[in-house]
């Protein structure tokens, strides 16, 4: 037998792999739902991203306590854990959120082009939040007293790196309905992520943002079961503002029209949903919303809930044709919000 | 007159508050901070621009009056001022 027979060429090599490796699996299952003449547009480029090694790319430094960013690097991908907890914590959270959004939806890093994942750990001194600054993800340490640190919870990593999806994406404008769809869209993929990572059904999950954070036993710093319940009577914070339906709906100046209290509302559209539609809340009701907050015609900068209201549906009807409980389900949860 | 300067966004979206007492500060300071508040803001709020606009933002309230804290003009007594009262802020409260 000829050299040339007994090994096929790379890129028949790389095309069974495609098809047969487990690593592509996902890709493969969004890859039959579309229409034949999807797939002759996108086959050179699902193709192209399948033959290309695709892998996450983390960097974590550390700010020593000032407000200085990126700061010092301090694990990069592929090194080995270091002594540094909040560092580690972050690589490996980050490390949960990309394999997230990859496995379940072909996406590679918030750009989807493989961007390198930076967080900064140690942010400040005392400093008891997190953000997402247009380029990467900071974290506090917390003040020991009120917040712990904020690595401590993969919920807010995988909210943070959810911001940077968002930008990428629907771009929500940040203030008004519009900003608490960007908050919510983070809490509610922070929690998926958290239920992705720990395997729990719609059922088991707590559904709690920044439950070791906030700290005490009864804490959390929002709930997407039951918004405005997750802290109550905090001695500094006093009560969970958020509203879980419309009637509640705050206007707040000081929080561009509302933006982290209102997102109760979608958030508990989403529970709502995931919940009647059962299982794991990424299988159906995650794959609706993801196609939602991808979706730049239905989903504008400026949407409100009720623009995102129909994307989900629209989309729920197009995922699931043959099942019109799931897209009834969504209806339904959107309505007992009052959108 | 009281001066407050509030903190807000970031991940928590929870506000924090510093207030203070402006007469117990030069009276060049006390006009300033009228003036500002009287006039329009000098430059556009970038407290927020797009890219970053998770990031925690501060604004400041005078009589009824809320600024994004860089829509004042430059003034060495005011950073100082405000330098004391970021050391100052706490929650409010719900």
């Amino acid at each position: 037998m000829q050299k040339s027979e007994s090994k096929p060429s790379a890129f028949k090599t790389k095309v069974q792999a495609f098809a047969t490796d487990d690593k592509f699996r996902s890709k493969r299952q969004l890859f039959s739902k579309l229409s034949h003449g999807a797939k002759r547009v996108l086959l050179h480029e699902s193709l192209k991203k399948a033959i290309k090694k695709t892998t996450v790319n983390r960097a974590v430094y550390t700010a020593k306590n000032k407000e200085t960013q990126p700061g010092k690097l301090v694990r990069k991908e592929g090194q080995a854990a270091v002594k540094d907890k909040d560092v580690n914590r972050a690589y490996d959270a980050a490390g949960y959120t990309w394999n997230f959004y990859y496995s379940l939806f072909g996406r590679n890093s918030i750009d989807s082009k493989g961007m390198k994942i930076i967080q900064t750990v140690h942010y400040g001194v005392k400093y008891d939040n997190a953000f997402w600054d247009g380029e990467q993800m900071i974290y506090g340490d917390g003040d020991g007293k009120i917040f712990g640190s904020f690595t401590t919870d993969i919920d807010i990593i995988g909210h943070e790196l959810t911001h940077g999806v968002v930008q990428y994406e629907c771009n929500l404008a940040y203030k008004d309905q519009s900003g608490a769809l960007n908050e919510s869209l983070a809490d509610v993929f922070g929690t998926m992520i958290k239920q992705k990572t720990l395997n729990l059904d719609v059922k088991h999950a707590d559904w709690l943002i920044g439950e070791n954070c906030l700290l005490g036993k009864k804490y959390a710093l929002r709930s997407l079961k039951a918004p405005g319940t997750a802290y109550v009577n905090h001695p500094d914070l006093g009560t969970d503002p958020q509203p879980a339906n419309m009637s509640g709906y705050i206007n707040d100046p000081g929080d561009n029209g509302g933006v982290h209290s209102n997102s109760g509302i979608p958030n508990h559209a989403f529970y709502l949903a995931a919940y009647n539609i059962g299982g794991y809340s990424w299988e159906k009701t995650g794959r609706i919303w993801y196609a939602a907050l991808t979706d730049i015609e239905l989903v504008k900068e400026t949407a409100s809930f009720a623009d995102f209201k129909n994307a989900t549906i629209v989309h729920a009807q197009k995922l699931f044709p043959g099942n019109t409980s799931v897209s009834d389900a969504i209806s339904a949860a959107w309505k007992s919000v009052g959108v | 007159m009281k001066l407050t300067l509030i903190q807000s966004g970031g991940f928590t979206g929870k506000t924090k508050i510093a207030e203070e007492d402006l007469s117990n500060h030069p009276e060049e300071l006390q006009q300033f901070i009228k003036q500002a508040f009287l006039q329009k803001p000098a430059k556009k709020d970038q407290t927020n621009p797009d890219k970053s606009r998770d990031k925690e933002s501060y604004s400041l309230e005078y009589d009824g009056t809320n600024l994004p804290l860089n829509a004042l003009a430059k003034n060495d007594d005011l950073d100082k001022l405000i330098k004391k009262m970021k050391a100052n802020l706490k929650f409010k409260k719900n």
